[in-house]
């Protein structure tokens, strides 16, 4: 039971990711202060002992989101002969970066009880 | 073992051929030459299959990376009209605003009522009217020979709708439909250009914040 639990979880993982990716790149951000793309790919895989990968496009289309919402500011820099676009937390992507930690926080608290609640009633 | 300059030559110019814009162009190949960093290819169809396979892994394929770079083109326009805007909004709450409104307009509305057919007064307004063309226009050099930039393109939406509602307003005025205008429409067509003049203004500023990171790391 709990081996077909654990399936389910890595099979919808990818999806699951998607909807908190916005606030494990603000979070990375806030504790390195630039990173390049396949830098955040790399750290979020190691972060989840590879567990986590951000696949199918996910990663620049919300990193473009967060720059277009001006959360994100960027930089460029050659690096062995080609350029190097880094991500930092803007002013508002700082604060931004608490707001999303808490509703983060609230929404696994949240789904600890809503999940907990399941096999009592069954 | 890095990849040698032709191998890196080689996926710079794949993706250059199948991309739109240059931030898409630098950022793929970064992180294409990144990710094939270290491991060792005999041949070039090797090379070319690993790209691809990284390609559809990282990015969901070549279709995801052109519709990627489409929508923040778009998101980003999008938002840069935003923060115009409310920077326009900003500068109209502010009391010195008022002030500066009543000389101006005095101004504007007094030079319509008796030089609005001069050359030399339409000229500067025509100038000012192209100002955030012109001052995009050094980016724009930066960029020749390169690719389209998103950066640009989202400024270009703003910059050039202005000056073109600036332009016609300019040609309208200083035609034979401009001399017969009656007192008050030149005293709308005053306030009209003066709204104008602040935006144009205030996209000068946000031309500056914006391409300000382009143009450091150009030196």
């Amino acid at each position: 039971m709990y081996v077909n639990k654990l399936y389910i979880c890595r099979m919808s993982s990818a999806k699951l990711l998607k909807g908190t990716l916005q606030t494990i790149i603000l979070k990375l951000l806030e504790d390195k202060d630039r990173m390049y793309g396949y830098e955040i790919t790399q750290k979020v895989k190691e972060l989840s002992d590879g567990e986590f990968k951000l696949t199918e496009g996910a990663l620049y289309p919300t990193l473009h989101k967060l720059e277009a919402d001006g959360l994100l500011e960027t930089s460029t820099e050659m690096v062995d002969g080609r350029v190097r676009k880094y991500y930092s937390l803007s002013t508002d992507g700082k604060a931004e970066v608490q707001h999303k930690m808490s509703d983060a926080a609230l929404f696994i608290e949240k789904l600890q009880q809503v999940l907990n609640l399941k096999p009592s009633i069954g | 073992m890095s990849l040698t300059f032709d191998q890196q030559a080689y996926i710079k110019d794949y993706v250059y051929k199948v991309v739109t814009y240059q931030e898409t162009y630098e950022e793929v190949s970064d992180h294409l030459i990144t990710a094939l960093d270290g491991r060792r290819f005999s041949t070039e169809n090797e090379l070319a299959a690993a790209m691809l396979q990284i390609i559809e892994d990282d990015f969901g394929g070549l279709p995801q990376i052109i519709s990627a770079e489409r929508n923040f083109s778009r998101e980003l326009a999008e938002r840069w009209k935003i923060v115009h805007v409310r920077e326009l909004r900003s500068f109209l709450r502010n009391a010195w605003f008022w002030c500066g409104l009543a000389v101006i307009f005095f101004v504007l509305y007094k030079g319509l009522l008796t030089h609005y057919d001069n050359k030399i007064v339409l000229v500067l307004y025509f100038l000012f009217a192209t100002l955030p063309l012109m001052y995009q226009l050094p980016f724009r050099l930066a960029q020749w020979g390169k690719k389209k930039s998103i950066k640009n393109r989202a400024l270009d939406l703003i910059g050039s709708r202005l000056t073109f509602s600036f332009s016609s307003l300019l040609i309208i005025l200083s035609s034979d439909i401009g001399r017969e205008l009656g007192d008050f429409i030149k005293y709308v067509y005053s306030f009209v250009l003066f709204f104008l003049i602040v935006c144009c203004t205030l996209i000068v500023r946000l031309i500056h914040k914006k391409m300000k990171p382009m143009r450091l790391a150009s030196k």
